[in-house]
């Protein structure tokens, strides 16, 4: 409409609406003459005059404010019988109505009464929300699930009378301060217990939050109010079908991503906001905080949460891992369900267990049972603040890519996928609905993707074996693969034209290893350079400079048995000639990648041989090196976008915690540690009840000792180097360990600290039943990166001339109660692959008198039975141990325990046979993207 | 001051200045501010005083804005920016409360918010909001009346301060802004029956 059209109409309005009414007619007649659209227009707003006059009259703001106070507005009803229910006071109010506590007239029982506010109550779709609200509430039959009794109105106001619940709600709790780890651990799984209830009568609640938890003073835990839940049996993709679609529902700072954007909710989305209700259970803040709703948002989307145990030491990291996988942004990351977190939740908490334990250790260790902390053993140094923007994120569920790559623009991640069926290749594209599958699954070993410089297509190492095999390249949409290279030894790296590749080949006959050439078909080979043992190339990994004339690797001094020696070097393609980028050195190298711009090169190696591999960067002009990460997770296999923003890693996290047993019924075992285990290598129980265990100190493993009730912990040894593989004579006066390959012994008190042989590689000690004996494993004519062969020796405890026991390839002695035999580990170099044997000899040593065949998937390791008549073994079968026996007469080996997950990594009878201490727990592999490093 | 009051202060400044963008900043820190305004007075012993609705604005923007650092030329000013602001806040939750799902960019309306509008109220303001903008372009005059009257709850009186003129005119030229708004309204829209 233009400006003079818009006069035109009014100045004509004004004119007839100074006329009566009977004369208008003829003014318009005259005054719109043939211009019928004018007239019309006159005529609608003549009518509007007549017809307005309560249109706008009541201001919109008055109708918002109205509603933000109304909601309270119910007239005063204390006292007042709404059906069956005599109002008694409001305990509560919110978006929805109010809540008031009532007395049933008819039960005489106290009931918590919901109004529907008044000026809700008018429009039909919220009293809808309340009854069904109740309806599905009333469905759920669980004790931690408040209980809805009827529902009704009263003078046109819904109401839902429900279960009352005296108590405070977790707001008020955490209002004045976060919760210890057991109580919260207490707490969340009944809420989790009541969510899975929920679930399996598919309801989702969607708006789990403190406010919707009651906690009662005997500690039972209420969840409260269904009243936003969605069916989620109910097509997934159409879950708000019965809730208003254009909102968006629940409490912001407890939302799901996915919420957050109008998406379909499910039960995963439940388990994100679970997740914030732990995390702040737990620090006493909510992980996405803002002062406005827009920065809360952008943090939901964007941020990951700092980790709980940075911010309280005390926790476990075990807890950091389930919040991850809690708060991961995708719900494809998530636990897929209720139970699988509170089987976690449980584990954790079972730790904490007192009673359970008190009960099993029966009179004598009868004392206040804390717990045992053994969670604080984290060389913790705290990133540089130039890093503090660095952000992990998980990018599929843990457990299921064992190797992967990011393309060189970071749109897609391909990864291995390794399940029952074997391992297959598929695509990850972020933002993607579903993965796309390259190359569908085979029982083959398949490795190192690799994505080419053009992104187009991916090379990837097949073979039986885990270091050789293959080179393959396969277009990203898929196809048939083209064989490139037939045999490859370690990593590769593929030349920034595309064009060759390189790789470190080892020749075995000559304890050599080269850096070698080759064009991307495979032809035109060139050895580059070769070192010769103990100086080697690291096959872990390599990355080729982005101007094409050089490569960057780890290598060094092949490792003696602790001590670290590798170096990152570049070698020039053309000379062969290395030079060294930086002077750090490394105990264990890992992979190596190069920035796009050439300037950078990120590495993941250990700094120590037994602590985890780090992400580190090293500048190529100046060798400044900077550490990325400083946690206890393993992170390998790395790529990055080629501007550098983003890396991707293969990030392994070990863990263990320490269950003990009775010895005669190893199936009872009992977890007594809480997770968070950290470097632990070995542990025993000593007479008495102490605890002796080697475990992290920061910058090696240590030595200590400390009650079995987790109290007067120490540290007895303080060694630069490690010392680790710990074992107590059956008295308990003495012990023995080794470092640097090196068998040493002490008083159990610390005292009289000495080493007792020379090496070059002596290792797994253990005592003979008199306690006069050290036997140990000695590997001779060892050589750092070569190895050697080992078998049985013996020194006296107090030093002396050591003595060998056998001759066969032996390791890992146990000396038989009666202390008349020794069984070992025995190994036959002809059967590679099979389990090392158990071999039993005199305690003076000789020949064998017997050799039994041990199950595939057996430790090496072997300990008497208490008994004397069977040896005992871990065996693992697809990453679960158990404890086996085997009769030394005859007879099959047959399992004595019976876990069902989870590895064994050791066990360890007591002093006096009577009880062993197992350290359990799991390797898993999560693919994690990495930004802000630059 | 309550700890948001800087932000704010800060963020009208910036609005009134000419900044758009600190008005999209603004909305989340004032909805909160009401909320939890209204949150006390929800609080409150049932048998307390309760506010006027305009009053709670009023209030609100006083607690919001620290008025030694904002300066208004005078009171008209301040009534003028900030029903601007009301209007954009009271226009976005009727807009969450009336229309279909929205496509596109992400707007975070929660659900005890927008719910606080009943649904007659919330098409009438949006549709209100519409013609209005449309009414701006040809009579500023009114649009400005209508704005001050309806999305700020401003008395004739007041709103006679605000722009200046007497309130005779206020009054005649509301009567007709009203009915050019609804006749506009009535052709565009289907007659108003809450749904």
């Amino acid at each position: 409409m233009t400006p003079e059209r818009y006069r035109r109409i009014n100045e004509v309005t004004d004119e007839a609406l100074e006329l009566p009414h009977d004369r208008r007619a003829g003014y318009l007649e005259s005054a719109c003459a043939s211009d019928a659209e004018l007239r019309s227009a006159v005529e609608r707003l003549l009518m509007a005059h007549g017809e307005c006059d309560d249109f706008l009259a009541r201001p919109a703001v008055a109708s918002v404010a109205d509603a933000f106070i109304g909601a309270a507005r119910h007239p005063d009803l204390a006292g007042r019988l709404i059906g069956r229910y005599r109002m008694q006071h409001r305990i509560g109010a919110g978006g929805h109505g109010e809540v008031w506590l009532a007395e049933d007239v008819q039960l005489g029982r106290p009931v918590a009464v919901k109004l529907l506010s008044p000026e809700c109550a008018g429009i039909p779709g919220r009293a809808a929300n309340l009854y069904r609200e109740a309806r599905m509430s009333s469905s759920l039959n669980h004790p931690n699930i408040v209980t809805i009794y009827d529902t009704g109105e009263f003078e046109g106001i819904g109401f839902i009378a429900q279960e009352f619940v005296a108590g405070e709600t977790l707001r008020s709790a955490l209002s004045r301060a976060p919760m210890a780890l057991r109580d919260a651990l207490h707490m969340l799984i009944q809420v989790a217990s009541a969510l899975e209830s929920a679930h399996n009568a598919g309801i989702v609640h969607c708006d789990i939050k403190p406010e919707n938890v009651i906690l009662r003073g005997d500690g039972l835990v209420k969840v409260l109010d269904f009243g936003l839940a969605g069916f989620a049996r109910e097509n997934r993709g159409d879950s708000h079908s019965n809730g208003a679609p254009s909102f968006v529902m629940g409490t912001l700072k407890y939302m799901a991503p996915e919420q957050v954007r109008g998406g379909p909710a499910d039960v995963r989305t439940d388990l994100f906001s679970f997740g914030i209700v732990l995390y702040e259970a737990l620090s006493g803040n909510t992980p996405f905080t803002g002062d406005t709703t827009s920065e809360i948002v952008r943090q939901l989307i964007e941020s990951e949460p700092a980790p709980l145990s940075r911010r309280d030491r005390r926790l476990p990291r075990r807890i950091d891992r389930i919040v991850e996988r809690l708060l991961a942004k995708d719900p494809d990351l998530r636990y897929q369900s209720v139970a699988e977190v509170r089987r976690d939740l449980l584990r954790l908490s079972e730790a904490f267990d007192a009673r359970r334990l008190l009960r099993w250790l029966a009179p004598a260790a009868a004392i206040a049972f804390g717990f045992l902390a053994l969670v604080a053993y984290r060389a913790f140094v705290d990133a540089p603040s130039s890093l503090d923007q660095i952000q992990v994120s998980l990018v599929t569920p843990p457990g299921v890519a064992a190797d992967a790559a990011i393309s060189p623009d970071g749109l897609t991640i391909a990864y291995i996928l390794q399940d029952a069926g074997g391992a297959g290749i598929s695509l990850h594209r972020p933002g993607a609905a579903a993965n796309q599958q390259v190359l569908p699954a085979a029982r083959v070993n398949r490795r190192d993707l690799t994505f080419a410089p053009d992104g187009q297509s991916l090379y990837y190492v097949e073979g039986a074996a885990y270091w050789s095999g293959a080179l393959y390249r396969i277009a990203l949409r898929g196809g048939t693969p083209v064989r490139v290279f037939d045999h490859i030894t370690g990593r590769y790296a593929l030349a920034p034209d595309g064009r060759h590749f390189a790789f470190i080949r080892l020749d075995p006959e000559h304890w050599a290893e080269s850096l070698i050439v080759a064009d991307s078909d495979g032809h035109a080979e060139r050895i580059i350079s070769t070192r010769y043992r103990p100086q080697y190339y690291s096959r872990r990994g390599l990355s080729w400079a982005p101007d094409g004339a050089s490569v960057a690797c780890l290598a060094g001094n092949a490792p003696s048995y602790t001590a670290g020696a590798f170096q990152l070097i570049a070698i020039n393609l053309a000379t062969g000639a290395e030079h060294a980028i930086t002077k750090r050195m490394w105990a264990w190298p890992g992979s190596v990648t190069c920035s796009g711009d050439g300037q950078t090169i990120l590495v993941d190696a250990a700094q120590h041989s037994d602590s985890e591999l780090q992400l580190w960067r090293v500048s190529y002009r100046d060798g400044a090196v900077q550490r990325i990460t400083n946690d206890v997770s393993n992170y390998q296999r790395l790529t990055q976008t080629s501007d550098s923003r983003r890396v991707l890693a293969v990030r392994t996290n070990h863990e263990a915690d320490l269950w003990v047993a009775r010895a005669n019924n190893p199936a009872g075992a009992l977890q007594v540690s809480a997770g968070g285990l950290h470097d632990l290598n070995s542990a025993l129980l000593a007479p008495g009840g102490r605890l002796f265990f080697s475990a992290s100190s920061g910058d090696a493993r240590n030595i200590w000792t400390m009650n079995f009730n987790g109290l007067d912990r120490q540290q007895i040894t303080a060694g630069e180097s490690s010392r680790d593989e710990v074992a107590i004579s059956r008295d308990g006066r003495h012990l023995s360990y080794q470092s640097d390959g090196r068998i040493w012994s002490m008083n159990s008190d610390g005292s009289r600290d000495r080493q007792l042989t020379n090496g070059p590689l002596d290792t797994h000690p253990t005592f003979s039943a008199d306690g006069n004996w050290i036997l140990y494993t000695s590997f001779a004519g060892w050589s750092p990166g070569i190895g050697g062969q080992p078998s049985l020796w013996r020194i006296p405890v107090n030093g002396g001339n050591p003595q060998q026991l056998t001759r066969d390839a032996n390791s890992m002695a146990d000396v038989s109660p009666d202390g008349k035999w020794i069984a070992a580990a025995y190994y036959r170099y002809d059967h590679p692959q099979q389990s090392a044997a158990v071999a039993i000899y005199p305690f003076s040593g000789g020949r064998a008198v017997t050799v039994i065949e041990r199950p595939a998937g057996a430790d090496s390791s072997v300990f008497w039975s208490a008994d004397g008549n069977a040896v005992e073994y871990v065996v693992s079968t697809r990453g679960v141990g158990n404890i086996w026996r085997q009769n030394i007469h005859g007879g099959s080996p047959a399992p004595v325990t019976d876990f069902r997950t989870d590895g064994l990594f050791f066990f360890n009878p007591s002093a006096d046979r009577n009880t062993l201490v197992l350290a359990r727990g799991k390797d898993v592999n999560d693919l994690v993207l990495i930004r802000g490093i630059r | 001051m309550e700890p948001a009051a800087e932000e704010i202060t800060e963020l009208l400044i910036a609005w009134s200045n000419g900044q758009a963008d600190a008005l999209e900043n603004l909305i989340p820190v004032v909805y909160e501010e009401l909320r939890r305004l209204a949150r006390r007075h929800m609080n409150r012993e049932p048998a307390g005083p309760m506010l006027e609705t305009t009053e709670l604005i009023h209030e609100a923007y006083l607690k919001l804005v620290d008025q030694h650092r904002v300066r208004w030329q005078n009171r008209a000013h301040f009534f003028a920016i900030s029903v601007q602001l009301m209007r954009r806040i009271l226009v976005d939750l009727a807009r969450a409360r009336h229309a279909e799902r929205r496509g596109g960019g992400m707007e975070i309306v929660l659900l005890d918010e927008a719910s606080m509008v009943p649904r007659g109220s919330a098409r009438e303001i949006v549709a209100v909001d519409e013609a209005l903008t449309a009414l701006a372009k040809l009579d500023n005059r009114r649009s400005r009346i209508v704005e001050l009257r309806f999305f700020g709850g401003l008395s004739v009186e007041e709103t006679a301060e605000v722009l200046k003129i007497s309130t005779a005119t206020v009054m005649r030229e509301w009567k007709r802004a009203q009915a050019w708004l609804y006749s506009e309204i009535a052709g565009t829209h289907p007659p108003r029956h809450d749904s």
